[in-house]
Protein backbone atom coordinates (compact mmCIF):
# COMPACT_ATOMS: atom_id res chain seq x y z
CA UNK A 1 0.00 0.00 0.00
CA UNK A 2 1.44 3.53 -0.79
CA UNK A 3 -0.03 6.83 0.51
CA UNK A 4 -2.37 8.47 -2.10
CA UNK A 5 -2.51 11.54 0.23
CA UNK A 6 0.33 13.19 2.52
CA UNK A 7 -0.61 16.18 4.55
CA UNK A 8 2.53 17.19 6.15
CA UNK A 9 2.40 19.80 9.13
CA UNK A 10 -0.41 21.88 7.32
CA UNK A 11 -1.17 25.09 9.33
CA UNK A 12 -4.39 27.30 8.51
CA UNK A 13 -5.62 30.55 9.91
CA UNK A 14 -7.68 33.17 9.42
CA UNK A 15 -7.95 36.19 9.89
CA UNK A 16 -5.02 38.60 11.16
CA UNK A 17 -2.75 39.42 13.55
CA UNK A 18 -4.58 40.17 16.95
CA UNK A 19 -7.96 38.11 15.62
CA UNK A 20 -6.17 35.44 13.69
CA UNK A 21 -7.97 31.90 14.46
CA UNK A 22 -5.83 28.88 13.89
CA UNK A 23 -8.43 26.51 12.29
CA UNK A 24 -5.66 23.88 11.44
CA UNK A 25 -2.42 23.64 13.91
CA UNK A 26 0.68 21.94 11.95
CA UNK A 27 -2.02 18.45 11.41
CA UNK A 28 0.30 15.78 8.96
CA UNK A 29 -1.99 12.67 8.38
CA UNK A 30 -1.29 9.47 5.80
CA UNK A 31 -4.12 8.54 3.98
CA UNK A 32 -3.18 5.20 1.84
CA UNK A 33 -4.44 4.25 -1.49
CA UNK A 34 -8.47 2.72 -1.53
CA UNK A 35 -8.72 3.08 2.17
CA UNK A 36 -11.81 4.80 4.44
CA UNK A 37 -10.55 7.72 6.37
CA UNK A 38 -13.22 9.20 8.99
CA UNK A 39 -12.41 12.22 10.32
CA UNK A 40 -14.34 13.16 13.66
CA UNK A 41 -14.62 16.00 15.84
CA UNK A 42 -16.92 18.81 17.09
CA UNK A 43 -17.94 22.10 15.58
CA UNK A 44 -14.85 23.93 14.55
CA UNK A 45 -12.64 21.30 15.04
CA UNK A 46 -10.76 21.76 11.85
CA UNK A 47 -12.21 19.03 9.98
CA UNK A 48 -13.53 20.37 7.19
CA UNK A 49 -11.04 23.52 7.12
CA UNK A 50 -8.44 20.55 6.75
CA UNK A 51 -10.09 18.77 3.41
CA UNK A 52 -10.86 22.13 2.14
CA UNK A 53 -7.20 23.17 1.93
CA UNK A 54 -6.79 19.36 0.35
CA UNK A 55 -8.96 20.71 -2.50
CA UNK A 56 -7.15 23.40 -2.78
CA UNK A 57 -10.19 25.72 -1.11
CA UNK A 58 -8.18 27.36 1.38
CA UNK A 59 -4.35 27.96 0.92
CA UNK A 60 -2.43 26.68 4.21
CA UNK A 61 -0.12 28.88 5.81
CA UNK A 62 2.48 26.43 6.45
CA UNK A 63 3.24 23.04 5.54
CA UNK A 64 2.36 21.46 2.47
CA UNK A 65 -0.07 18.52 0.64
CA UNK A 66 1.15 15.53 -1.67
CA UNK A 67 -1.25 13.72 -4.04
CA UNK A 68 0.13 10.85 -6.18
CA UNK A 69 3.66 11.80 -4.55
CA UNK A 70 3.91 15.21 -6.32
CA UNK A 71 3.42 18.39 -4.01
CA UNK A 72 0.16 20.30 -5.05
CA UNK A 73 0.39 24.30 -5.07
CA UNK A 74 -2.64 27.31 -5.09
CA UNK A 75 -3.20 26.41 -9.02
CA UNK A 76 -3.82 23.19 -10.04
CA UNK A 77 -4.18 21.46 -13.20
CA UNK A 78 -7.24 20.26 -14.50
CA UNK A 79 -6.27 16.33 -13.90
CA UNK A 80 -5.74 17.36 -10.47
CA UNK A 81 -9.04 18.80 -9.79
CA UNK A 82 -10.52 15.98 -11.38
CA UNK A 83 -9.09 13.18 -9.70
CA UNK A 84 -10.05 14.20 -5.96
CA UNK A 85 -13.77 15.42 -5.84
CA UNK A 86 -15.77 16.03 -2.44
CA UNK A 87 -19.42 15.75 -1.62
CA UNK A 88 -21.19 18.02 0.45
CA UNK A 89 -23.56 18.12 3.29
CA UNK A 90 -26.41 20.05 2.29
CA UNK A 91 -27.56 18.70 -1.58
CA UNK A 92 -29.96 21.34 -1.69
CA UNK A 93 -27.71 23.91 -2.00
CA UNK A 94 -25.00 22.39 -4.05
CA UNK A 95 -26.99 21.12 -7.25
CA UNK A 96 -27.91 23.66 -9.45
CA UNK A 97 -31.58 24.35 -9.30
CA UNK A 98 -31.90 25.30 -12.75
CA UNK A 99 -30.21 22.52 -14.54
CA UNK A 100 -32.19 18.77 -15.11
CA UNK A 101 -30.16 15.94 -13.32
CA UNK A 102 -28.98 14.80 -16.52
CA UNK A 103 -27.68 17.83 -17.49
CA UNK A 104 -25.56 18.26 -14.16
CA UNK A 105 -24.00 14.27 -15.15
CA UNK A 106 -23.43 15.58 -18.63
CA UNK A 107 -21.63 18.77 -17.74
CA UNK A 108 -19.27 16.72 -15.62
CA UNK A 109 -18.54 14.75 -18.78
CA UNK A 110 -18.09 17.07 -21.18
CA UNK A 111 -15.93 20.00 -19.46
CA UNK A 112 -13.71 17.51 -18.17
CA UNK A 113 -13.84 15.06 -21.53
CA UNK A 114 -14.41 12.04 -19.29
CA UNK A 115 -15.74 10.14 -22.50
CA UNK A 116 -16.36 11.11 -26.37
CA UNK A 117 -18.91 13.21 -26.59
CA UNK A 118 -21.55 10.29 -28.20
CA UNK A 119 -21.18 8.14 -24.96
CA UNK A 120 -22.14 10.67 -22.49
CA UNK A 121 -26.30 9.97 -22.73
CA UNK A 122 -25.14 6.42 -22.00
CA UNK A 123 -22.46 7.48 -19.17
CA UNK A 124 -25.03 9.48 -17.73
CA UNK A 125 -27.30 6.33 -17.43
CA UNK A 126 -25.10 4.04 -15.96
CA UNK A 127 -23.56 6.71 -13.40
CA UNK A 128 -27.58 6.80 -12.34
CA UNK A 129 -27.67 2.76 -12.54
CA UNK A 130 -24.32 2.85 -10.45
CA UNK A 131 -26.21 4.70 -7.60
CA UNK A 132 -29.25 3.54 -7.51
CA UNK A 133 -31.49 5.73 -9.03
CA UNK A 134 -34.50 5.19 -11.68
CA UNK A 135 -33.16 6.48 -15.58
CA UNK A 136 -36.23 8.52 -15.27
CA UNK A 137 -34.73 11.15 -12.82
CA UNK A 138 -32.87 12.42 -15.63
CA UNK A 139 -35.02 14.86 -16.87
CA UNK A 140 -36.21 15.90 -13.38
CA UNK A 141 -34.59 18.80 -11.28
CA UNK A 142 -33.65 19.36 -7.92
CA UNK A 143 -36.69 20.55 -6.57
CA UNK A 144 -38.69 17.46 -7.39
CA UNK A 145 -36.36 15.20 -5.61
CA UNK A 146 -35.58 13.83 -1.58
CA UNK A 147 -33.25 14.77 0.15
CA UNK A 148 -31.69 11.78 -0.34
CA UNK A 149 -31.89 11.38 -3.94
CA UNK A 150 -30.14 14.92 -4.01
CA UNK A 151 -27.55 13.36 -2.40
CA UNK A 152 -27.02 10.12 -5.20
CA UNK A 153 -27.30 12.49 -7.48
CA UNK A 154 -24.49 14.45 -6.08
CA UNK A 155 -22.23 11.47 -5.00
CA UNK A 156 -22.87 10.40 -9.15
CA UNK A 157 -21.41 13.93 -9.79
CA UNK A 158 -18.08 13.32 -8.17
CA UNK A 159 -17.74 10.20 -9.27
CA UNK A 160 -18.77 10.95 -13.05
CA UNK A 161 -14.90 12.45 -12.89
CA UNK A 162 -13.61 8.97 -11.79
CA UNK A 163 -12.07 10.43 -8.58
CA UNK A 164 -9.37 8.40 -6.70
CA UNK A 165 -10.73 10.95 -3.51
CA UNK A 166 -14.06 11.02 -2.52
CA UNK A 167 -14.32 13.71 0.05
CA UNK A 168 -17.54 13.23 2.48
CA UNK A 169 -18.28 16.02 4.28
CA UNK A 170 -21.48 15.38 6.82
CA UNK A 171 -22.97 14.05 3.39
CA UNK A 172 -25.38 11.84 5.51
CA UNK A 173 -25.85 14.47 8.19
CA UNK A 174 -29.09 16.12 6.58
CA UNK A 175 -31.13 13.14 5.92
CA UNK A 176 -33.32 11.48 7.61
CA UNK A 177 -32.04 8.19 9.38
CA UNK A 178 -33.23 5.43 7.17
CA UNK A 179 -32.54 7.49 4.29
CA UNK A 180 -28.76 8.21 5.62
CA UNK A 181 -28.41 4.40 6.26
CA UNK A 182 -28.97 3.78 2.57
CA UNK A 183 -26.43 6.76 1.33
CA UNK A 184 -23.89 5.18 3.57
CA UNK A 185 -24.32 1.42 2.02
CA UNK A 186 -24.24 2.81 -1.03
CA UNK A 187 -20.66 4.64 -0.18
CA UNK A 188 -19.67 1.56 1.13
CA UNK A 189 -20.32 -0.26 -2.14
CA UNK A 190 -18.86 2.35 -4.18
CA UNK A 191 -15.70 1.85 -2.72
CA UNK A 192 -15.24 -1.93 -3.03
CA UNK A 193 -16.45 -1.68 -6.55
CA UNK A 194 -14.30 1.34 -7.97
CA UNK A 195 -11.66 1.22 -5.60
CA UNK A 196 -12.07 4.84 -4.65
CA UNK A 197 -10.28 6.17 -1.62
CA UNK A 198 -12.60 7.64 0.99
CA UNK A 199 -12.84 10.75 3.51
CA UNK A 200 -15.35 11.00 5.57
CA UNK A 201 -15.83 14.37 7.90
CA UNK A 202 -18.39 13.38 10.31
CA UNK A 203 -19.46 14.43 13.78
CA UNK A 204 -20.91 11.08 14.17
CA UNK A 205 -18.83 8.57 15.73
CA UNK A 206 -21.35 5.05 14.70
CA UNK A 207 -20.91 6.21 10.84
CA UNK A 208 -17.06 6.42 11.24
CA UNK A 209 -17.13 2.94 12.82
CA UNK A 210 -19.91 2.02 10.34
CA UNK A 211 -17.76 2.85 7.58
CA UNK A 212 -14.15 3.44 7.90
CA UNK A 213 -11.21 1.70 8.42
CA UNK A 214 -9.05 4.55 9.69
CA UNK A 215 -10.61 6.57 12.60
CA UNK A 216 -8.71 10.61 13.11
CA UNK A 217 -9.96 12.64 16.01
CA UNK A 218 -9.65 16.16 15.30
CA UNK A 219 -10.21 18.67 18.47
CA UNK A 220 -9.35 22.96 17.96
CA UNK A 221 -7.51 21.74 14.76
CA UNK A 222 -4.93 19.36 15.66
CA UNK A 223 -5.03 15.60 15.87
CA UNK A 224 -5.70 14.57 19.39
CA UNK A 225 -5.54 10.81 18.16
CA UNK A 226 -6.01 8.08 15.02
CA UNK A 227 -5.47 4.34 14.20
CA UNK A 228 -7.98 1.84 13.35
CA UNK A 229 -11.15 1.86 13.66
CA UNK A 230 -11.32 -1.22 15.94
CA UNK A 231 -8.73 -0.29 18.42
CA UNK A 232 -9.31 3.65 18.59
CA UNK A 233 -12.83 2.25 19.93
CA UNK A 234 -12.07 -0.19 21.97
CA UNK A 235 -9.18 1.48 23.77
CA UNK A 236 -9.14 4.97 23.30
CA UNK A 237 -5.95 6.53 24.88
CA UNK A 238 -6.66 10.06 24.37
CA UNK A 239 -9.08 11.15 27.21
CA UNK A 240 -10.81 13.23 24.52
CA UNK A 241 -11.70 10.34 22.08
CA UNK A 242 -13.02 8.70 25.28
CA UNK A 243 -15.56 11.75 26.34
CA UNK A 244 -16.46 11.81 23.26
CA UNK A 245 -17.70 7.70 22.76
CA UNK A 246 -19.12 7.90 26.12
CA UNK A 247 -21.32 10.93 24.98
CA UNK A 248 -22.59 9.35 22.05
CA UNK A 249 -26.00 8.05 22.59
CA UNK A 250 -27.05 4.44 21.88
CA UNK A 251 -30.28 1.97 22.31
CA UNK A 252 -30.49 0.18 25.10
CA UNK A 253 -29.43 -3.43 23.73
CA UNK A 254 -26.88 -1.62 21.10
CA UNK A 255 -23.92 -1.82 22.83
CA UNK A 256 -21.99 -5.61 24.24
CA UNK A 257 -22.77 -4.60 27.56
CA UNK A 258 -26.61 -3.47 27.47
CA UNK A 259 -27.27 0.12 29.08
CA UNK A 260 -30.12 0.03 31.90
CA UNK B 1 -55.90 10.63 35.81
CA UNK B 2 -53.74 12.48 33.05
CA UNK B 3 -51.99 16.13 32.52
CA UNK B 4 -52.51 15.60 28.93
CA UNK B 5 -54.84 13.99 26.62
CA UNK B 6 -55.17 14.52 22.71
CA UNK B 7 -58.09 12.73 21.09
CA UNK B 8 -58.26 12.82 17.21
CA UNK B 9 -56.20 15.65 16.62
CA UNK B 10 -55.58 16.35 13.10
CA UNK B 11 -53.83 19.30 11.62
CA UNK B 12 -54.74 20.72 8.49
CA UNK B 13 -53.05 23.17 5.48
CA UNK B 14 -54.97 25.97 3.84
CA UNK B 15 -54.68 23.77 0.81
CA UNK B 16 -56.25 20.89 1.98
CA UNK B 17 -53.00 19.14 3.06
CA UNK B 18 -53.13 17.00 6.14
CA UNK B 19 -50.28 17.17 8.41
CA UNK B 20 -51.49 15.66 11.28
CA UNK B 21 -53.99 12.63 10.89
CA UNK B 22 -56.02 11.70 14.01
CA UNK B 23 -53.54 11.62 16.35
CA UNK B 24 -54.29 10.26 20.08
CA UNK B 25 -51.74 10.77 22.91
CA UNK B 26 -52.12 10.35 26.72
CA UNK B 27 -49.03 11.80 29.26
CA UNK B 28 -49.65 11.24 33.12
CA UNK B 29 -48.26 12.99 35.74
CA UNK B 30 -44.71 12.64 35.93
CA UNK B 31 -44.33 10.45 32.71
CA UNK B 32 -41.87 11.17 30.23
CA UNK B 33 -42.56 10.02 26.69
CA UNK B 34 -40.53 10.45 23.68
CA UNK B 35 -41.62 10.60 19.93
CA UNK B 36 -39.55 9.64 17.35
CA UNK B 37 -40.26 10.33 13.65
CA UNK B 38 -38.37 11.86 9.99
CA UNK B 39 -39.22 15.27 8.90
CA UNK B 40 -42.52 15.95 7.72
CA UNK B 41 -43.75 13.31 10.18
CA UNK B 42 -45.94 16.17 12.11
CA UNK B 43 -44.24 15.33 15.96
CA UNK B 44 -43.03 19.20 16.13
CA UNK B 45 -46.42 20.52 14.76
CA UNK B 46 -48.16 18.20 17.58
CA UNK B 47 -45.98 19.56 20.07
CA UNK B 48 -46.72 23.19 18.92
CA UNK B 49 -50.90 22.25 19.06
CA UNK B 50 -50.50 21.84 22.46
CA UNK B 51 -49.19 24.91 23.35
CA UNK B 52 -51.42 26.56 20.62
CA UNK B 53 -49.15 28.15 18.83
CA UNK B 54 -49.71 26.97 15.44
CA UNK B 55 -48.06 28.55 12.32
CA UNK B 56 -50.72 30.79 10.69
CA UNK B 57 -53.11 28.87 8.27
CA UNK B 58 -52.94 25.58 9.67
CA UNK B 59 -56.47 24.34 11.27
CA UNK B 60 -56.46 22.16 13.72
CA UNK B 61 -59.49 19.91 14.62
CA UNK B 62 -59.99 17.35 17.39
CA UNK B 63 -59.58 17.64 21.47
CA UNK B 64 -56.07 18.90 23.45
CA UNK B 65 -57.38 18.78 26.97
CA UNK B 66 -54.50 20.02 28.77
CA UNK B 67 -54.85 20.97 32.93
CA UNK B 68 -51.10 20.52 33.61
CA UNK B 69 -49.25 23.78 33.03
CA UNK B 70 -46.51 23.70 30.24
CA UNK B 71 -43.67 25.09 28.54
CA UNK B 72 -41.25 24.22 26.04
CA UNK B 73 -38.02 24.29 24.90
CA UNK B 74 -37.24 24.91 21.15
CA UNK B 75 -34.44 23.38 18.77
CA UNK B 76 -32.47 26.54 18.36
CA UNK B 77 -31.56 28.46 21.08
CA UNK B 78 -29.87 31.01 19.37
CA UNK B 79 -33.07 32.40 17.14
CA UNK B 80 -35.26 31.52 20.84
CA UNK B 81 -33.14 34.16 22.67
CA UNK B 82 -34.21 37.70 22.24
CA UNK B 83 -30.99 38.93 21.40
CA UNK B 84 -31.77 42.64 23.05
CA UNK B 85 -31.86 41.28 26.15
CA UNK B 86 -29.95 39.88 28.62
CA UNK B 87 -30.16 36.26 29.98
CA UNK B 88 -30.99 36.85 33.60
CA UNK B 89 -33.85 39.35 32.71
CA UNK B 90 -35.12 37.30 29.95
CA UNK B 91 -35.71 34.34 32.42
CA UNK B 92 -36.65 36.83 35.16
CA UNK B 93 -39.83 38.36 33.01
CA UNK B 94 -41.18 34.61 32.85
CA UNK B 95 -40.91 34.35 36.39
CA UNK B 96 -42.87 37.71 36.79
CA UNK B 97 -45.26 36.70 34.24
CA UNK B 98 -45.83 33.50 36.29
CA UNK B 99 -45.69 34.99 39.76
CA UNK B 100 -47.81 38.35 39.64
CA UNK B 101 -47.70 41.09 42.28
CA UNK B 102 -43.74 39.99 43.12
CA UNK B 103 -41.13 42.40 42.70
CA UNK B 104 -38.18 42.60 40.23
CA UNK B 105 -35.44 41.58 42.68
CA UNK B 106 -37.41 38.35 43.57
CA UNK B 107 -37.60 37.79 40.15
CA UNK B 108 -33.89 37.79 39.95
CA UNK B 109 -33.08 35.77 42.64
CA UNK B 110 -35.68 32.99 41.22
CA UNK B 111 -33.71 33.56 37.79
CA UNK B 112 -30.36 33.44 39.96
CA UNK B 113 -31.73 29.63 41.74
CA UNK B 114 -33.01 28.52 38.61
CA UNK B 115 -29.68 28.75 36.46
CA UNK B 116 -27.57 27.14 39.40
CA UNK B 117 -30.66 24.41 38.77
CA UNK B 118 -29.62 24.10 34.98
CA UNK B 119 -25.94 23.76 35.44
CA UNK B 120 -25.05 27.77 34.76
CA UNK B 121 -21.74 28.05 36.96
CA UNK B 122 -21.31 31.64 37.62
CA UNK B 123 -24.78 31.60 38.30
CA UNK B 124 -24.73 35.10 39.72
CA UNK B 125 -22.81 36.76 36.72
CA UNK B 126 -24.31 35.48 33.82
CA UNK B 127 -27.73 36.70 34.24
CA UNK B 128 -25.96 39.81 33.23
CA UNK B 129 -24.73 38.17 30.00
CA UNK B 130 -26.46 39.04 26.36
CA UNK B 131 -26.94 35.63 24.42
CA UNK B 132 -24.46 36.40 22.08
CA UNK B 133 -21.59 35.98 24.57
CA UNK B 134 -22.80 32.11 25.46
CA UNK B 135 -21.96 28.96 23.59
CA UNK B 136 -24.81 27.04 22.54
CA UNK B 137 -24.64 24.73 25.39
CA UNK B 138 -25.21 27.41 27.32
CA UNK B 139 -28.00 29.34 25.49
CA UNK B 140 -29.68 26.41 25.80
CA UNK B 141 -29.09 25.87 29.30
CA UNK B 142 -30.98 29.41 29.69
CA UNK B 143 -33.83 28.37 27.28
CA UNK B 144 -34.40 25.59 29.97
CA UNK B 145 -34.34 28.09 32.77
CA UNK B 146 -36.67 30.07 31.26
CA UNK B 147 -39.39 27.43 30.56
CA UNK B 148 -38.83 26.00 34.64
CA UNK B 149 -39.56 30.11 35.39
CA UNK B 150 -42.92 28.93 34.43
CA UNK B 151 -43.30 26.07 36.84
CA UNK B 152 -44.27 23.87 34.24
CA UNK B 153 -45.99 20.38 34.75
CA UNK B 154 -45.67 18.88 31.51
CA UNK B 155 -42.23 19.91 29.55
CA UNK B 156 -42.25 20.17 25.96
CA UNK B 157 -39.06 19.79 23.97
CA UNK B 158 -38.50 19.81 20.44
CA UNK B 159 -35.29 18.11 18.84
CA UNK B 160 -33.38 20.29 22.18
CA UNK B 161 -29.88 18.86 21.33
CA UNK B 162 -30.20 18.60 17.81
CA UNK B 163 -28.27 21.86 17.22
CA UNK B 164 -25.43 20.79 19.62
CA UNK B 165 -22.33 19.21 19.50
CA UNK B 166 -22.24 15.50 21.51
CA UNK B 167 -20.69 16.33 24.40
CA UNK B 168 -22.91 19.31 25.05
CA UNK B 169 -25.64 16.71 24.36
CA UNK B 170 -25.04 14.33 26.84
CA UNK B 171 -25.01 16.95 29.63
CA UNK B 172 -28.01 18.35 28.23
CA UNK B 173 -29.67 14.95 28.33
CA UNK B 174 -28.30 14.51 31.69
CA UNK B 175 -29.94 17.45 33.04
CA UNK B 176 -33.32 16.77 31.47
CA UNK B 177 -33.45 13.58 33.20
CA UNK B 178 -32.44 15.11 36.26
CA UNK B 179 -35.13 17.71 36.13
CA UNK B 180 -38.01 15.53 35.55
CA UNK B 181 -36.82 13.34 38.15
CA UNK B 182 -36.38 16.08 40.87
CA UNK B 183 -39.42 18.26 40.05
CA UNK B 184 -41.68 15.21 38.94
CA UNK B 185 -42.88 16.81 35.92
CA UNK B 186 -43.80 15.38 32.42
CA UNK B 187 -42.00 15.76 29.74
CA UNK B 188 -42.49 14.96 25.86
CA UNK B 189 -39.24 14.74 24.25
CA UNK B 190 -39.40 15.22 20.22
CA UNK B 191 -36.43 14.18 17.89
CA UNK B 192 -35.79 12.63 14.55
CA UNK B 193 -32.73 10.38 16.51
CA UNK B 194 -34.40 7.38 18.17
CA UNK B 195 -31.48 6.82 20.34
CA UNK B 196 -31.77 10.30 21.91
CA UNK B 197 -35.30 9.91 22.88
CA UNK B 198 -34.36 6.70 24.10
CA UNK B 199 -32.52 7.97 26.95
CA UNK B 200 -34.95 10.46 28.17
CA UNK B 201 -38.37 8.57 27.22
CA UNK B 202 -40.45 6.10 29.49
CA UNK B 203 -43.05 5.72 26.95
CA UNK B 204 -41.95 6.07 23.19
CA UNK B 205 -44.65 6.84 20.15
CA UNK B 206 -43.61 6.57 16.62
CA UNK B 207 -44.87 9.11 14.35
CA UNK B 208 -44.74 8.88 10.15
CA UNK B 209 -46.32 11.68 8.05
CA UNK B 210 -48.47 12.48 10.80
CA UNK B 211 -49.80 9.32 11.54
CA UNK B 212 -48.84 7.48 15.08
CA UNK B 213 -47.75 4.07 13.36
CA UNK B 214 -46.68 2.61 17.23
CA UNK B 215 -46.65 3.40 21.29
CA UNK B 216 -45.88 1.74 24.13
CA UNK B 217 -43.13 1.17 26.77
CA UNK B 218 -40.09 2.22 25.23
CA UNK B 219 -37.86 -1.42 26.28
CA UNK B 220 -40.92 -3.31 24.94
CA UNK B 221 -41.06 -1.35 21.51
CA UNK B 222 -37.46 -1.57 21.15
CA UNK B 223 -37.59 -5.15 21.78
CA UNK B 224 -40.08 -6.28 20.38
CA UNK B 225 -41.52 -3.59 17.41
CA UNK B 226 -45.53 -4.27 15.81
CA UNK B 227 -44.97 -2.01 13.37
CA UNK B 228 -42.48 -2.32 10.20
CA UNK B 229 -41.83 1.17 10.06
CA UNK B 230 -40.75 1.06 13.93
CA UNK B 231 -38.22 -2.32 12.54
CA UNK B 232 -36.93 0.07 9.76
CA UNK B 233 -36.19 2.88 12.12
CA UNK B 234 -34.48 0.27 14.35
CA UNK B 235 -32.17 -1.42 11.59
CA UNK B 236 -31.16 2.02 10.25
CA UNK B 237 -29.10 2.79 13.86
CA UNK B 238 -26.13 2.25 13.17
CA UNK B 239 -25.23 1.50 16.67
CA UNK B 240 -27.09 -1.24 16.31
CA UNK B 241 -25.53 -2.54 12.53
CA UNK B 242 -22.41 -2.74 14.21
CA UNK B 243 -23.22 -4.45 16.84
CA UNK B 244 -24.88 -7.63 14.60
CA UNK B 245 -21.98 -7.01 12.26
CA UNK B 246 -19.63 -7.49 15.13
CA UNK B 247 -21.35 -10.66 16.06
CA UNK B 248 -21.47 -12.02 12.68
CA UNK B 249 -17.28 -11.30 11.63
CA UNK B 250 -16.65 -12.64 15.12
CA UNK B 251 -18.47 -15.71 13.93
CA UNK B 252 -17.11 -15.95 10.38
CA UNK B 253 -13.52 -15.38 11.85
CA UNK B 254 -14.07 -18.02 14.43
CA UNK B 255 -14.71 -20.37 11.32
CA UNK B 256 -12.15 -18.98 8.64
CA UNK B 257 -9.83 -18.02 10.70
CA UNK B 258 -7.86 -14.46 10.91
CA UNK B 259 -8.26 -12.50 7.56
CA UNK B 260 -5.21 -10.51 8.24
CA UNK B 261 -4.54 -7.47 10.25
CA UNK B 262 -5.98 -3.92 9.85
CA UNK B 263 -2.55 -1.89 7.70
CA UNK B 264 -2.25 1.50 8.58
Amino acid sequence: MSALLEIENVTVSFGRRKHAITAVDNVTLHVEKGSATGIVGESGSGKSTLMRTVLGLNRPQAGSVRFRGAELGARRDLATRRAMQMVFQDPGTTLNPARTVGSTLAEMLRVHRVVPAERVDARVGELLDLVHLPAEIREARPHRLSGGQKQRVAIARALALEPELLIADEATSALDVIVQAGVLDLLAELRASTGVTLICISHDLDLVRYLCDTAVVMRHGRIVEQGPVAELFAAPSDPYTAELIAAAPTLPGSTEESVR
Amino acid sequence: MSALKIKGLSLVRADGVTLVDNVDLALAPGETLGIVGESGSGKSLTLRAILGILPAGITATGEIACTARTAMVFQEPATALNPTMRAGDLVARVWRRHHPGRSKADALTAATELFEQVGIDRAADRLRAWPHELSGGMRQRVMIAAALAAEPEVLLCDEPTTALDVRVQAQILDLLRDLVARRSMAMIFVSHDLAVVASVSERLLVMRRGEVVETGVLTEVLAAPAHEYTAELLAANLGRRLKSESRESRESRESSESLGSVTR
